[in-house]
């Protein structure tokens, strides 16, 4: 038990020193702009686990989320001039109520109609945006100011890798003591058994209500770090594509896991830089690739880990016999 | 102003249809495999592709062949994929299996891009034209939507009812289990099922191409309208999906005069909601236990 | 566990004309039944008596149609599940209803889940060392009540991993985690072999001692005979008869209602 404990411990120190070095091995900006991609999606992946991955309801409006977040950041900084630290409180507040307005609706849907209503929702907010004037139309928001910390301006991708990495490493503290707390289990108890929940004194409607909210919290703070971070939105980019994407790495990764949400996130916003050599096939291939993945290793990235390490002690065991 | 409103409505009923037949495809393999199939826009995109770009190329725009071509082609793809993916994916967490047809539905989005190209095509003369009825002036091809979804749905109807493999399907859709008890071979009702829901996705590939530029975006909305109207008409029902396709197209269409034209599709999601939340058994709900 | 958590009357449950309708259906009909404290109450009947609507009603899943029902003094007939479970109604279920991806010892200290608590999430997250301080207690209560019902030693495995009578277990277990006045067990001795049927009544018993009440729905006629000391009989959603297991065993309702109306009985 120690054991396993120490090791875990020095992973994890060993992927924080690496996550450290990396804009230090000269990357170029678009390379250091994927990073921090993957860093944002992270967080995204990592507040759909609550509703998705732990309590196994299907949201497909997350892009809608991340969306609404980026356009709060990029409106109230714009014409309202605050800072961009106050409006990451608004951004987080409007996380908050996108939970309770939808939330609460969606409790009155189950199964394949909350995903049908995430998906209506997505598409509302998506052509609400790109017709209406105030948002920008079809053109989106530009020039949004960036970060200050003491003075050290957020501008250049290397420096909002840092900073957003930072913000990340929070995001898991956080999410990891709700995981591993009653509430983390409570989630799971609802997808596993939704029957025996109320019996163990809990309130079902608030409990989900609850991981509901803490995704659109979470997806709206990487939108409004995503708004900072790029400097402009537009519509266009939030479509039901990328709230796939986000389901995508969820399941690509490793539900209910954190490792997993990070390395789902980074692996999908990688894979189009990985498959480049493919030239014209990658869109087909990385789509058959995904596909067949999903098909074949459901549990994920993740789940494969213990999977290889039984294959090694496996062959270890013949050849020593 | 008379004119105008039947004008729409009429095109909206047309619309109507084309969400219909969507929204019937989509039940088709609900009912089956208790799957729900986002891979369809793309099938029907594919469809389109396959019928513009080589049917019609090969057969120098024999019309009625190449549709027939089409449709068969998409079916036979469709038990294929049934064998190698639905059938498998049935027992699988909802979340894996609806995240495997996105996917399957990117490949064929790709797959046509590799095949057809990136360019719009155009479905030429096929459907072309005007007709006028009684001082309303409305497009051939929505006539022969009108039309041609009426005698899909009657028909599908008839097999459903009067045959056995389609009273198999019906058996299948109710209770896997005792249709197996029965004597039913699951799984081959399954295909078939596949098999006639990529058959409505070709013939509705074909029925689209003159409505819109076949490109990869085309039906992407008439997709996500097709299962707004199967839960507005009553979920895994195929006369619900008819009406609420018919509803949706036809309010739709008439809100036009109304709000500006770039919500219209913002009223057919809102519409989705307030059913969800007011009504979630839809107009005709199927009376199951 | 102690007689200090009763308050109110001298009946821990009582339910006056309980109806439950579905459609035409009655499937319950005007039931009356008391459940004393310090008592072992068992509910029994033929299959489709109606034993489980009562019981689902009692804890607040199904609404009833027409009654009251009073817990310890309180009307609970409006309240929902979570609401009775918090006042200390504890439930287990025909089929095992745990939290299959979970470790048996998570699926218990989920049944302490309001118990350990101040405040929300938010205090949650913010209040670092209470909630440490409340998981280690929830952990630590859990792991006991895990060892009492003779699961600590798979504590930390997958609970579908475990044998059906250990799953049992577990959920007693978890409905213990709430600190509860009164537990329904909804045939707790099914699918249980001689010698776990022992082991689960030394242990209900263990926990009818600590001052908890039972109230449980039995099918194995030993385990109620032997540990109950009211008996109430549904036929066909109504109540046929109530008292002490010797009356019941002698009542010739219960018997047409068990064996048939041609059976007469040899005393």
């Amino acid at each position: 038990m120690k054991n396993l404990r120490t090791s875990k411990a020095i992973s994890i120190a060993a992927v924080l020193i690496v996550a450290l070095i990396v804009p230090q091995l000269g990357f170029n900006d678009y390379i250091m702009t994927i990073f921090v991609q993957g860093l944002l999606y992270s967080i995204i992946v990592l507040g759909l686990n609550f509703i998705t991955g732990m309590t196994g309801q299907m949201n497909l409006g997350n892009a809608a989320v991340f969306g609404l977040g980026a356009y709060t950041a990029a409106l109230s900084t714009t014409k309202l001039g605050i800072s961009p630290w106050l409006a990451m409180i608004l951004v987080a507040l409007m996380g908050w109520l996108i939970g309770l307005v939808l939330g609460y609706p969606s409790l009155r849907v189950k199964g394949v109609y909350l995903t049908l209503t995430t998906i209506a929702f997505n598409e509302i907010v998506r052509l609400c945006l790109q017709n209406m004037e105030w948002t920008g139309g079809v053109g989106g928001v530009r020039s949004i100011p960036r970060f200050h910390i003491f003075g050290f301006l957020i501008n250049t991708p290397v420096r909002n890798y840092y900073f957003i990495l930072i913000i990340l490493v929070f995001v898991i503290f956080i999410t990891y003591r709700i995981i591993h707390s009653k509430y983390g289990r409570a989630f799971i108890a609802v997808r596993d058994n939704v029957d025996a929940v109320e019996t163990c004194g809990i309130k079902l409607s608030r409990i989900k209500v609850q991981a509901f909210t803490l995704s659109t919290i979470y997806g709206a703070i990487a939108g409004g770090l995503y708004a900072s971070f790029m400097g402009y939105v537009s519509p266009t980019t939030f479509t039901m594509n990328l709230s796939m994407s986000f389901a995508v790495m969820l399941i690509i990764g490793g539900r209910c896991s954190i490792a997993g949400c990070i390395i789902g996130a980074f692996v999908i916003s990688f894979a189009p830089e990985l498959l480049r050599f493919l030239g014209t096939y990658y869109q087909f291939t990385y789509a058959l690739i995904i596909m067949l993945a999903l098909i074949f290793n459901p549990n994920g990235l993740v789940a494969l880990g213990p999977k290889i390490k039984h294959l090694f002690v496996k062959i270890f065991h013949k050849a020593e016999a | 102003m008379f004119a105008m409103v039947t004008q729409l409505i009429v095109s909206g009923v047309a619309t109507g249809f084309i969400y219909g037949l969507t929204a019937i495809e989509y039940t088709l393999i609900w009912n089956s495999c208790g799957l729900l199939n986002f891979a369809h826009t793309k099938t029907i995109m594919f469809s389109a592709y396959l019928f513009v770009g080589t049917f019609l190329a090969i057969m120098a725009n024999a019309y009625l062949p190449a549709v027939i071509c089409t449709i068969i082609c998409i079916a036979l793809f469709g038990v294929l994929i049934a064998l190698i993916i639905f059938i498998p994916l049935r027992n699988f967490t909802r979340l894996i299996a609806v995240m495997a047809t996105v996917m399957l539905g990117t490949v064929l989005n790709e797959g046509a891009v590799l095949i057809w190209g990136s360019a719009p095509m155009s479905a030429g003369g096929f459907l072309d034209g005007r007709v006028e009825i009684g001082g309303v002036v409305t497009s051939l091809a929505n006539i022969y939507i009108i039309v041609i979804s009426v005698l899909v749905t009657i028909g599908l109807r008839l097999f459903m009812k009067k045959t056995k493999p389609g009273r198999a399907m019906i058996c299948v859709a109710q209770d896997k289990v005792a249709a197996s008890l029965m004597g039913v071979e699951v799984k081959r009702s399954m295909a078939l099922s596949v098999a006639i829901s990529f058959a409505i996705c070709g013939l509705l590939g074909c029925l689209c191409a003159p409505l819109f530029r076949v490109q990869q975006t085309m039906v992407d909305m008439v997709g996500l309208k097709g299962f707004a109207a199967g839960v507005i008409g009553g979920f895994g029902n195929t006369t619900g999906a008819i009406a609420g396709g018919l509803l949706l197209g036809v309010v739709e269409n008439l809100a036009c005069m109304v709000v500006p034209s770039m919500y219209k599709d913002v009223i057919a999601f809102t519409l989705l909601i307030l059913f969800l939340l007011v009504k979630p058994n839809g107009l005709i709900s199927v009376k199951k236990d | 566990m102690t007689e200090s958590k009763y308050t109110g009357s001298e009946n821990i449950l009582e339910v006056r004309g309980l109806t439950k309708r579905f459609g035409g259906l009655v499937a319950v009909d005007n039931v009356d039944m008391t459940v004393k404290k310090r008592e072992i109450h068992s509910l029994i009947g033929p299959n489709g008596a109606g034993k489980t609507t009562t019981l689902s009603m009692i804890n607040g899943t199904l609404n009833p149609s027409e009654g009251t029902i009073l817990f310890d003094g309180e009307d609970i007939s409006a309240r929902s599940t979570d609401q009775v479970a918090k006042m200390g109604m504890g439930r287990t279920f025909q089929n095992i209803k745990l939290f299959s991806t979970l470790t048996v010892i998570e699926n218990i200290m989920l049944g302490g889940f309001c118990n350990y608590t101040k405040g929300g999430l938010l205090r949650f997250l913010i209040n670092f060392r209470e909630s440490s301080r409340y998981e280690h207690e929830m952990r630590e209560k859990a792991e006991a009540l895990a060892d009492f019902v003779g699961v600590y030693a798979m504590k930390d495995k997958v609970v579908s991993d475990l044998p059906y009578g250990r799953q049992k277990m577990t959920e007693l277990g978890r409905a213990l985690m709430l600190d509860p006045k009164l537990i329904l067990l909804d045939e707790p001795a099914a699918g249980l072999n001689p010698t776990e049927r022992a082991e689960f009544i030394d242990i209900m018993m263990k926990v009818y001692d600590g001052g908890t009440d039972l109230m449980l729905i039995e099918h194995n006629m030993d385990v109620v005979m032997n540990i109950s000391n009211m008996i109430t009989v549904l036929s066909f959603g109504r109540k046929i008869a109530e008292g002490a297991p010797k009356e019941i065993q002698k009542n010739p309702e219960v018997i047409k209602a068990y064996l048939g109306s041609e059976y007469k009985p040899v005393i």
